[in-house]
């Protein structure tokens, strides 16, 4: 193995460096062994984006032979500069399975690869591609930004983009890619997963150049540099970057009464905890593909109850659902594919999860986080799209019980259920309540509120348009709950009590040394005291 | 008249100072120097408090040995507490401070014992617990450091994009696209105190078993590591082993021989 590795690095440094333009008439060999070890398994080795692993990834990988490629620096419709691949092969895709490479491959080793990734489409990359021009920088203002957001109707962006940025566009459900595969429009708000890099720069050379392949279009011929760089501002204005990424504890105050709308305006005055998500990826059926990658979450609770608001972003609103719910994996590979073909694929609906522990923990112990275990089961709250507007008396929440992945959550009796439930979508996204009182009588399947403990919460999130229902789901590790205990007013009465036990012996002290002296002082005092007392 | 030194009063709370630096400060240092490690180490609070009682008790029965020596001691104390009516102003704000102080350093002492401390759960997790004995014995019947080897490479390195590579990345940096969602992150090969600081045998057993393998002490509960014993033969996780050491550039540890 040894060998092997050394004789691959000797010819990685006797191989010439890569040219730019028109590929060598033989393929450079160590770009060849390059990628059948590292590009593959996902590109396929004839580089047609079929490898063994590339129907679980979503998007799939690029099929090098047509030479059209995503992220770009040149004209519309044109192949990629050398740079431009060699960024993508060094940085990675973010939010796509293509991992960044510059911190395992050498530089050297990265350009043998892309100079062999272009002999899979020699006539594309025949003649120089001409590159966009960048003109002068416009920083970002606030006129900057009002600007492009004019330039974000006028050109529609919304269409696809929707008016918030998040991918919901009346336009979205039907977009499709130059292959016919169904693709979704960016969801602007996070930055974090911008294909091509978020800097201004980055949406810069995306509005310029397009995106090829894809429906998204090149904006040279209907703005002049100036607006281009002022679109990117007001598009990057759009990122809601998480505040305190990492924090784990929601603290939750006390109020008055919790409000069941979730668009009511005291939500918003709360802090939320930002949760990222993956997919369920533990047991059959293992989902790489989820659709929801984060999720807000606040809470409130009163002396009597306790209520959550969830928020996460949906472009599509799914309030339909066909039973029975769980579409069987396809018993093949170890992951689930994902299919966003329309044809005989059930509707399902999108919903929401709670996740706790039925009965708090004493020690560090926790039930696992997957749908807990046979020793430590959990109580899940789980809310359906498709139960929003039932008759009154009913509620869009079903409380259940599970005892791990293995066997199916079990709901609870008509009499167990208790948490009322509201949700609302608006421009892509998902606003959900649910309200339940602090504790119950179903104790042993439900979980009891207690202030000031740390309460192990988790969250499931599904969305049924992208084929999400049972445990093809998003979900997240344990965070906790801390319901801040009101102030008990003895934490005032007892440092009182003790402050004026403290000053009434103080006190006595000071009367009893002064009487001291006075009796000493009229017995004659020692010449020594007198002279050191003063 | 005795010549002027210091009263007891100050050499005892000299005394008891310098006591309590030379354990907080000294002792660190020192403990730092004899041991040669890059940080000091402080004595821990139960012995600390120990020594302070034993410091303590010491000079009470100093002070107390007679009655003289009593009377030096509480000298100032008493002097603080009757006041000078013809003391320099200055002297007797000073007095009036120190008088107030005590009862609200009471007053604070009882309500930081009083007030409700939350502090973020943590958990201690030991990241490599004992390898049961069932599977400490295994060898890699793939590691045959011949051309078949490279063949299982190959097979191993699809076996590992399609099942491992979502958490694990598919440099096996740890950074697959699953990783972001777990608060507990998948292992990074790469990194020299994973797969590096393992025998074979134990990469095997953690793949097998999974979370549901793990003791407690190793936190199961936050583990999303699959018991992948329900998914893959022990032929593919052999293979998948070989690759991944492959991928990471690292050798796995040898087994000691025990003679």
């Amino acid at each position: 193995m040894i060998g092997a590795a050394a004789a691959l690095l000797l010819l990685v440094f006797l191989a010439p460096p890569a040219a730019g333009a028109p590929a060598p008439p033989q393929p450079p060999v160590p770009g060849k062994t390059i990628y059948e070890t590292r590009c593959g398994f996902c590109h396929g080795d004839a580089g047609r984006g079929d490898g063994p692993v590339a129907d679980y990834l979503d998007p799939r990988p690029r099929d090098f032979t047509g030479g059209i490629y995503k992220l770009t620096s040149t004209q519309s419709g044109q192949a990629p500069t050398d740079d431009d691949l060699f960024r993508t092969v060094t940085q990675g895709i973010p939010g796509t399975a293509m991992p960044a490479w510059g911190s395992v491959l050498p530089e050297a080793q990265r350009r043998q690869v892309i100079a062999y990734i272009k002999t899979f489409a020699p006539e594309a990359f025949g003649t120089a591609p001409e590159r966009i021009t960048v003109g002068t920088e416009v920083s970002a203002s606030s006129d900057t930004i009002r600007k492009g957001k004019e330039l974000y109707q006028k050109a529609k962006c919304w269409e696809c983009h929707g008016q918030d940025g998040r991918g919901d566009g009346p336009a979205a459900p039907t977009l499709k890619d130059d292959w016919g595969a169904r693709v979704r429009p960016a969801n602007l708000t996070r930055g974090w997963r911008y294909r091509g890099g978020s800097s201004a720069r980055d949406v810069f050379t995306r509005l310029s150049a397009g995106m090829n392949g894809t429906p998204m279009p090149s904006y040279v011929d209907t703005f002049n540099e100036e607006q281009r760089w002022q679109l990117a501002h007001y598009v990057r204005s759009l990122v809601r970057e998480p505040k305190e990424r990492g924090a784990v504890v929601l603290r939750v105050r006390g109020s008055e009464a919790i409000p069941l709308d979730p668009d009511d305006r005291r939500w918003a005055g709360l802090e939320p905890l930002e949760v990222p998500l993956s997919g369920q990826v533990i047991t059959r059926p293992r989902w790489q593909t989820p659709a929801v990658d984060m999720i807000f979450v606040r809470a409130f609770f009163t002396d009597k109850e306790i209520g959550f608001h969830l928020e996460w972003d949906d472009p599509f609103k799914d309030t339909r659902h066909d039973e029975p719910s769980l579409p069987p994996g396809d018993g093949k590979g170890p992951y689930v594919k994902l299919d966003l073909s329309k044809a005989g694929r059930p509707v399902l609906r999108d919903a929401v999860a709670l996740q706790f522990p039925v009965t708090l923990p004493s020690g560090p112990e926790l039930p696992h986080f997957v749908l807990g275990d046979r020793l430590r089961p959990v109580n899940l709250w789980h809310w359906m799209a498709d139960r929003q507007g039932d008759s009154p008396g009913t509620t869009p929440v079903v409380e259940l019980n599970a005892m791990g992945y293995q066997v199916p959550p079990q709901p609870q009796t008509a009499e167990g259920q208790q948490v009322r439930g509201k949700g609302t979508w608006k421009d892509g996204r998902w606003r959900v309540v649910m309200v339940r009182p602090l504790t119950t009588p179903d104790r042993g399947k439900d979980i009891m509120f207690e202030p000031g403990r740390f309460i192990p919460v988790a969250f499931h999130v599904w969305d049924g348009s992208h084929g999400e229902a049972g445990l093809r789901m998003a979900l997240s590790s344990w965070y906790y709950l801390l319901l801040e205990p009101p102030t008990p007013p003895q934490l005032y009465l007892y440092p009182l009590v003790a402050m004026l036990g403290a000053g009434g012996f103080e006190l006595w002290l000071v009367r009893r040394a002064r009487r001291d002296r006075l009796a000493t002082a009229a017995a004659g005092a020692r010449p020594g005291e007198g002279a050191r007392s003063t | 008249m005795r010549p002027r030194t210091l009263s007891l009063f100050w050499a005892t709370v000299l005394s008891l100072a310098a006591v309590y630096l030379l354990l907080a400060v000294a002792a660190p240092y020192v403990s730092m120097w004899m041991a040669g490690r890059d940080q000091p180490l402080p004595i821990p609070r139960a012995a600390m408090a120990m020594y302070l009682v034993l410091a303590l008790a010491g000079a009470a029965i100093y002070i107390s040995t007679d009655d003289e020596k009593l009377r030096e001691f509480l000298r100032p104390l008493q002097a603080l507490l009757r006041g000078n009516p013809e003391g320099h102003a200055l002297e007797r704000a000073l007095r009036v401070t120190l008088l107030a102080a005590g009862p609200l350093l009471v007053g604070a002492a009882v309500y930081s014992q009083t007030a409700p401390a939350v502090q973020t759960p943590t958990a201690l997790r030991i990241q490599h617990p004992t390898i049961p004995g069932q599977f400490e014995r295994l060898r890699n019947p793939f590691r045959t450091n011949d051309e078949a080897m490279q063949r299982h490479i190959a097979e191993g390195r699809i076996l590992y994009q399609k099942n491992c590579r979502p958490c694990h990345g598919t440099k096996a940096d740890g950074g697959g696209p699953m990783a972001w969602g777990f608060r507990l992150k998948p292992a990074n090969f790469r990194d020299p105190g994973t797969i590096a600081t393992v025998v074979e045998a134990y990469a095997f057993w953690r793949v097998k078993e999974g979370a549901r393998g793990l003791p407690a002490e190793a936190s199961p509960w936050d583990s999303a590591m699959p018991a992948w014993k329900d998914d893959l033969t022990d032929e593919q996780i052999w293979k998948i082993i070989l690759a991944e050491y492959d991928i990471a550039g690292v050798a796995p540890r040898q087994p000691e021989k025990i003679e």
